[in-house]
C-alpha cells in the first residue's frame, strides 16, 4: 500500500524508534522475520500458518518502503527473512542485490495468479521472478454526479471551473503523475526535465481547484461527507467506504488516460531462503484461501485469481462494480515503477505545494 | 589531640575525593543527556548535510552543494521564510492574547483560588492531544462547521463560506490556540516578579491607569514578551501538524517538506542541510532575543 | 503648602462578613497642617491600613477622610495632593534616578503645568535636598540602601505634596544608617513645612522625630499625645510597655483631688500620682512609673512619696546602674540610679522616692 501508510508522520516516527528496538533478533529453525505493513501479519492470517507449518511469525512493522529499502540494506538475512514492499521500490531491492530470486516450481498458487501478475516488470530482473505479488489496487479519480453531470472519461474533468476550491488531491507524487497523464507524458516514471516543467504548470493550474491535499483514505472520506470537496483522486477504501456512506452521487471517471496501480509483492532477503518457514510462508500467502482472508481483513484485492471466488458476496460484488479483479483493466493500468529522479520529482511537487494558488 | 589530628590529615584527601565524586554524580546526568540528546544528534545532522545519496546508499563527504540548493532551488528557501512568516504571525497573535491574561492573572485577580482556576483553564487544553484540538477546530471551521451554521443561523450569511478552513488563517488560528499558554505563562512569570507596590507607587504620583501601564508594567514586561515570542514562534515555524490538517493547497511549511525529503525521496543529505540552516537561523534568533532580553531585563 | 488630615470613624474589613478581619476599628484622628505624625505599633495593629487609607490605596469599609476639610475618601489614589514613601521603596527598576524623581512631574495630570525646564530643575532641587545630586544617572540597582531611600523620598517630594505619607521606609536599614536618615527626615520636615504622616513600629523613631504620636493596637487608635505625653503619662498598660514603662503596681485609689490622686500600696505606704480621668475612692488601679523617674536620694523632698522593697539585684551598665527591687506584693520593678553607685550587698531593704507627676494611672 506503499506511501499511504507514510501519512500518520507523528506516529510514524515513533513506530521508527519502536522498530529499531524491535530490530533484533536472529532468524532461528521454526521462525520467520517480516518487516512488513501492518496489516499484511494479522492474526487472522498467520495463525493458519503457524498451525500447519509450526513456524512462529516475527513481523516488525514498517511505515514507508523507504524504511523496507533501508533495513533491508543496512542488516539483510541476519535480521530478515521476508520484506513485502511496493511495486515502486522492488526494483530498488532487485537492482542492490538484496533478494534472492523465486524458486516457481516452490510454488503452485502462482499459476492461478492474474496474467498481470504473472511476470510483472516491476518484479523481472534477467528473466527471474524476485517477488510474488500480493495486496493491489487502483488510485480512482471520483466526483460528485450533481456538482458534473458531464464527466468526461478523462482526467481532463479535473482542471474544469465549476470545480473551483471543490477537489480533494492525494498528497503523493501519484497526483504528479496524474497531471504528467494528462500532459501525455509516456513515461511518467522516467520524466525529463521538460515534462516534469510542463507537469508543474499543468498542477499549478489545477491549484485553484484544489481545496485540500489530502493524507489518508479516512481523511478524503471526511472531506467529501462533509461537503469540503466535492471528489479527487482516491483510493478504493476510500471510494467503497464512501458508497457505504450511501454517498450515492459520487461517480467513478475511468479517465482514457489511466490511473496508477500499486502492488505490494513479498521479497525474500538475500540468503532467507535456507530457512524452511520462508518458502511455506509463500506457499501459504499465496494460496486463494489466505488471500480472501487478507482481502477480508484489508479490503484490498489479492493477486490470486481464485481469492475472488472465496470472496463474501458483497466484498465480491464491490470490487466487480470497481473492477478491481478485471483482467482487462488491470492491463490498462499504470502500473507504479520506481523512479529513479525521485528527488528531482518530489522538488517539483513541493514547489507545487508552495505555490500560492491564483 | 595529636592522633585526633593525623586522622584529621589523612581523611582530608578522601573527603575531597568523595566530594568529587558526589559532583559528578550530580553532573553526569545533565552532561550525558546534553551530549545524547543534542551534542550528537547536531553533529550527525551535520555530518549528513555535507554527504550525498547515491542510489538508496548514503555516501559521505564534503560538499556545500546541499547549502547552495536550499539557498538557491525553490521551494526551500521560499519554504523557510512562509514557516518564519506564520510563525511570526502566530507568535504575534499569541502574545497579544496572551498578555492580558497574564496581566489579570498577575495583578487583577486577587483572590489566590480565582488565580489558581484561570491557571488550570491556561493549563487545561494541554490534557487533550493536539491532533484533537486540531480537528476540533475543523469541525468549528468547516464548512458545515459551527461557526458557519451559528452565521446562518444569525442571518449573517446566506450561504455557508469556506474561508475559514484549509487556508493559512486556519493554521495561523490553530496555532495562536495551541500554543498562547505558553505565551501566558512566560509573560506572567516576568509580571510576577514585578512588585504590586510599583504600581502604586505610579498611582499615587498621579498616574493614569493608561500612563501606568505604558510607563511601569509594559517596559518591565518586555522580556516575558520576547521569551513567550521567541517560544510560540518556534513552535509556529516548525510545526508540520496544522498545515497537514488545517492548511490548503498551498498551505505547506518547511517542516513537511523535510518530512516528505526523507519519507518520499529519501535524500537524508538534503533534508540535513534545511535542518542545520533552521538550527543556524534559531541560534540567530536566539542571540537576539537574548540580547533584548538581557537589555530590557530589570533587576528587581 | 501643608494640609490637614482628618479621619472620622474609619473602619477597615478585609475578607466578607462574619469570617472578615477588622484591620481598623473606628480610628478618628485630627492632623494638623505642618505636623509630623507617627501612627506607632507592632505588625498587624492596623498602622499600615489606615495610613494606605489616606493614600487612597485602600477604600475604608466605613468612615471618612477629609483633606483640608474635604472628603476625600472616594478620590482614587492618583487624584491625591499626597505622596507615598512605600516599605519595600518601590523604585522603578527600569529608570534611572533623575527619571524615577522625575516620573509624577511628566504624567498627564502635570502636563502644560511645569516646562521641560523647570521639570529638570525641580529634579536637580530635591536630588540636592536628600544629597544624591550625584547619583542622578545611575539606576536604582547601583545605589546602597541608604540612597536608594534618599530616591524614594526625592521622588515623594518632587510633585510638591502638602502631605507626605511614609509607611516604614527605614525599616530595611541598619541602626546608624537609620539614626542618621531620621535626622535628615527631621531636617528636610522642618525646611519644607509639609504634613508628614509616618508609619512605624519602632518606639524610638516616633517619639524622637514626632510632633504627635498615635499608638494603635488591635486596629484601634490607644493613644494620640505628643512624645512626651506619651513617655511620661501612657494612658493604658499596652502603650505603658509598648514604650519600654514595665514598672507597673498595684494599689487602691485613696484620695483624689483634680487630677492628684493619693494611692494606698499593698505594704500600707502612700503614693502621689497623676491620673487622666477621674477615679473615685477605694478603685483599683495600676499605676506605672518609669525606672529613670525613681530617685535614690530618697530625702529632701516635700512632695516625694516613699517606695520601699527589697533590693533583689544590680546591674553596671556603664552610664547608669540598674537595681531591681521587689515590693511587699511581690512584684518586681526596676530602678536607674544615673550616678551608679553600687549598694551594699544583695537582699537589704532598699528605698526610693517618686514624684507624682511621675506616677501615671492606667485606665485598662
Amino acid at each position: 500500500m506503499g506511501n499511504v501508510k507514510i501519512q500518520g508522520l507523528a506516529a510514524g516516527a515513533v513506530l521508527t524508534l519502536g522498530v529499531l528496538a524491535a530490530s533484533q533478533h536472529a532468524a532461528a529453525e521454526g521462525s520467520l522475520a517480516l518487516l512488513t505493513w501492518e496489516g499484511y501479519s494479522d492474526d487472522l492470517v498467520v495463525a493458519p500458518f503457524t498451525e500447519k507449518t509450526g513456524c512462529v511469525v516475527e513481523p516488525t512493522y514498517v511505515s514507508s518502503n523507504d524504511e523496507i529499502i533501508a533495513k533491508t540494506l543496512a542488516s539483510g538475512s541476519a535480521t530478515i527473512d521476508l520484506v513485502s514492499p511496493s511495486n515502486d521500490a522492488t526494483m530498488t531491492l532487485i537492482d542492490a542485490g538484496a533478494v534472492e530470486p523465486i524458486d516457481k516450481s516452490k510454488l503452485p498458487h502462482l499459476a492461478d495468479y492474474f496474467p498481470v501478475f504473472q511476470s510483472p516488470s516491476w518484479l523481472v530482473k534477467d528473466n527471474d521472478l524476485y517477488g510474488v505479488p500480493y495486496g493491489y489496487g487502483f488510485l480512482r479519480l471520483v466526483l460528485d454526479s450533481n456538482v458534473i453531470p458531464d464527466a468526461p472519461a478523462s482526467v481532463s474533468v479535473l482542471w474544469d471551473e465549476r470545480l473551483k476550491g471543490k477537489l480533494a488531491m492525494w498528497d503523493n507524487l501519484e497526483t504528479l503523475y496524474v497531471a504528467a497523464r494528462y500532459i501525455g507524458v509516456k513515461d511518467v516514471y522516467n520524466m525529463t526535465d521538460e515534462e516534469l516543467q510542463k507537469t508543474r504548470d499543468a498542477l499549478i493550474a489545477l491549484k485553484p481547484n484544489i481545496r485540500k491535499f489530502w493524507t489518508s483514505d479516512a481523511e478524503f472520506q471526511q472531506l467529501y461527507m462533509q461537503k469540503e470537496v466535492v471528489g479527487g483522486n482516491t483510493t478504493e477504501l476510500a471510494v467503497s467506504g464512501l458508497w457505504a456512506q450511501s454517498a450515492d452521487s459520487l461517480k467513478e471517471v475511468l479517465p482514457q488516460e489511466g490511473s496508477g496501480g500499486w502492488s505490494d509483492s513479498w521479497m525474500i532477503v538475500k540468503g532467507a531462503s535456507e530457512n524452511p518457514c520462508v518458502y511455506a510462508w509463500l506457499d501459504w500467502i499465496s494460496s486463494p484461501e489466505s488471500q480472501a482472508l487478507a482481502s477480508k481483513l484489508t479490503g484490498y484485492a489479492f493477486a490470486n485469481a481464485k481469492s475472488f471466488d472465496m470472496l463474501e458476496p458483497e466484498a465480491l460484488a464491490l470490487l466487480t462494480k470497481l473492477g478491481t479483479g478485471d483482467p482487462e483493466v488491470q492491463k490498462s493500468i499504470s502500473w507504479w515503477q520506481p523512479v529513479p529522479r525521485r528527488g528531482a520529482y518530489l522538488e517539483i511537487w513541493n514547489q507545487v505545494k508552495a505555490e500560492t494558488a491564483q | 589531640m595529636t592522633v585526633q589530628a593525623d586522622i584529621l590529615t589523612e581523611n582530608a584527601p578522601d573527603m575531597r575525593r568523595i566530594e568529587r565524586r558526589r559532583a559528578l554524580f550530580w553532573l553526569l546526568p545533565p552532561i550525558l543527556w546534553f551530549v545524547g540528546f543534542m551534542l550528537v544528534p547536531y553533529a550527525i545532522t551535520l555530518f549528513y548535510s555535507f554527504g550525498r545519496m547515491d542510489y538508496v546508499q548514503f555516501v559521505a563527504g564534503f560538499s556545500l552543494d546541499n547549502y547552495v540548493k536550499v539557498l538557491t532551488v525553490q521551494p526551500y528557501a521560499g519554504l523557510i521564510l512562509r514557516s518564519a512568516k506564520i510563525g511570526l504571525l502566530t507568535a504575534f497573535w499569541s502574545t497579544l492574547l496572551a498578555y492580558p491574561v497574564a496581566i489579570a492573572m498577575a495583578f487583577y485577580l486577587s483572590s489566590e483560588c480565582a488565580k489558581h482556576i484561570l491557571y488550570i483553564l491556561v493549563i487545561l487544553p494541554w490534557w487533550a492531544s493536539y491532533l484533537v484540538k486540531a480537528y476540533a477546530w475543523k469541525t468549528i471551521l468547516g464548512t458545515h462547521g459551527l461557526l458557519n451554521e451559528g452565521l446562518i443561523w444569525l442571518g449573517v450569511i446566506d450561504e455557508p463560506l469556506t474561508v475559514f478552513l484549509y487556508n493559512d488563517f486556519s493554521i495561523i488560528l490553530t496555532l495562536t490556540y495551541i500554543f498562547t499558554p505558553f505565551a501566558v505563562l512566560s509573560i506572567y512569570a516576568q509580571l510576577e516578579r514585578l512588585p504590586l507596590s510599583l504600581i502604586e507607587a505610579a498611582r499615587d504620583l498621579g498616574a493614569t491607569g493608561w500612563e501606568t501601564f505604558i510607563k511601569v508594567i509594559w517596559p518591565i514586561s518586555i522580556p516575558g514578551v520576547l521569551a513567550g515570542g521567541v517560544i510560540t514562534f518556534s513552535l509556529g515555524f516548525g510545526d508540520f501538524i496544522a498545515p497537514a490538517l488545517l492548511g490548503g493547497a498551498d498551505s505547506i511549511m518547511i517542516s513537511s517538506v523535510v518530512i516528505s525529503l526523507l519519507g518520499v525521496a529519501n535524500d537524508r543529505p538534503l533534508a540535513a542541510a534545511i535542518g542545520v540552516a533552521i538550527i543556524l537561523m534559531a541560534m540567530a534568533l536566539l542571540t537576539v532575543s537574548q540580547y533584548l532580553e538581557k537589555r530590557t531585563q530589570v533587576r528587581l | 503648602m501643608s494640609a490637614t488630615i482628618s479621619l472620622q470613624n474609619l473602619r477597615k474589613t478585609f475578607g466578607d462578613g462574619q469570617s472578615g478581619h477588622l484591620a481598623v476599628d473606628d480610628v478618628s484622628l485630627e492632623i494638623a497642617a505642618g505636623q509630623f505624625v507617627s501612627l506607632l505599633g507592632s505588625s498587624g495593629c492596623g498602622k499600615t491600613t489606615t495610613l494606605r487609607i489616606v493614600a487612597g490605596l485602600e477604600s475604608p469599609t466605613s468612615g471618612r477622610v477629609l483633606f483640608d476639610g474635604a472628603d476625600i475618601t472616594h478620590l482614587p489614589a492618583s487624584h491625591r495632593d499626597m505622596r507615598m514613601m512605600f516599605q519595600d521603596l518601590a523604585l522603578f527598576p527600569h529608570m534611572s534616578v533623575e527619571e524615577n524623581v522625575a516620573f509624577g512631574l511628566r504624567l498627564k495630570r502635570m502636563r502644560g503645568k511645569l516646562s521641560a525646564d523647570e521639570i529638570r530643575r525641580r529634579v536637580a532641587t530635591y536630588l540636592d535636598i536628600v544629597r544624591l545630586g550625584e547619583m542622578r544617572k545611575r539606576m536604582p540597582h547601583q545605589l546602597s540602601g541608604g540612597q536608594r531611600q534618599r530616591v524614594a523620598l526625592a521622588r515623594a517630594l518632587a510633585t510638591e505634596p502638602p502631605v507626605v505619607l511614609f509607611d516604614e521606609p527605614l525599616g530595611a536599614l541598619d541602626a546608624s544608617l537609620r539614626r542618621s536618615t531620621q535626622a535628615e527626615l527631621k531636617r528636610i520636615h522642618r525646611e519644607l513645612g509639609k504634613t508628614f504622616i509616618y508609619v512605624t513600629h519602632d518606639q524610638d523613631e516616633a517619639l524622637s522625630m514626632s510632633d504627635m504620636v498615635a499608638v494603635m493596637s488591635g486596629g484601634r487608635l490607644i493613644q494620640y499625645d505628643t512624645p512626651e505625653g506619651i513617655y511620661e503619662r501612657p494612658r493604658t498598660r499596652f502603650v505603658a510597655q509598648f514604650i519600654g514603662a514595665k514598672n507597673l503596681i498595684s494599689a487602691r485609689v485613696e484620695k483624689v483631688t483634680g487630677s492628684e490622686v493619693l494611692l494606698r500600696l499593698a505594704d500600707g505606704t502612700h503614693l502621689g500620682a497623676h491620673a487622666e480621668e477621674s477615679l473615685v475612692p477605694g478603685q483599683e488601679v495600676t499605676a506605672v512609673f518609669r525606672a529613670d523617674r525613681a530617685l535614690m536620694q530618697v530625702n529632701g523632698y516635700t512632695d516625694a512619696s516613699l517606695v520601699s522593697g527589697i533590693h533583689v539585684q544590680s546591674m553596671f551598665l556603664g552610664n547608669r546602674m540598674e537595681h531591681i527591687v521587689r515590693l511587699v506584693d511581690g512584684s518586681e520593678v526596676t530602678i536607674h540610679d544615673a550616678q551608679a553607685r553600687p549598694l551594699p550587698g544583695d537582699g537589704g531593704p532598699l528605698q526610693f522616692a517618686l514624684r507624682p507627676q511621675h506616677v501615671q494611672i492606667l485606665t485598662k
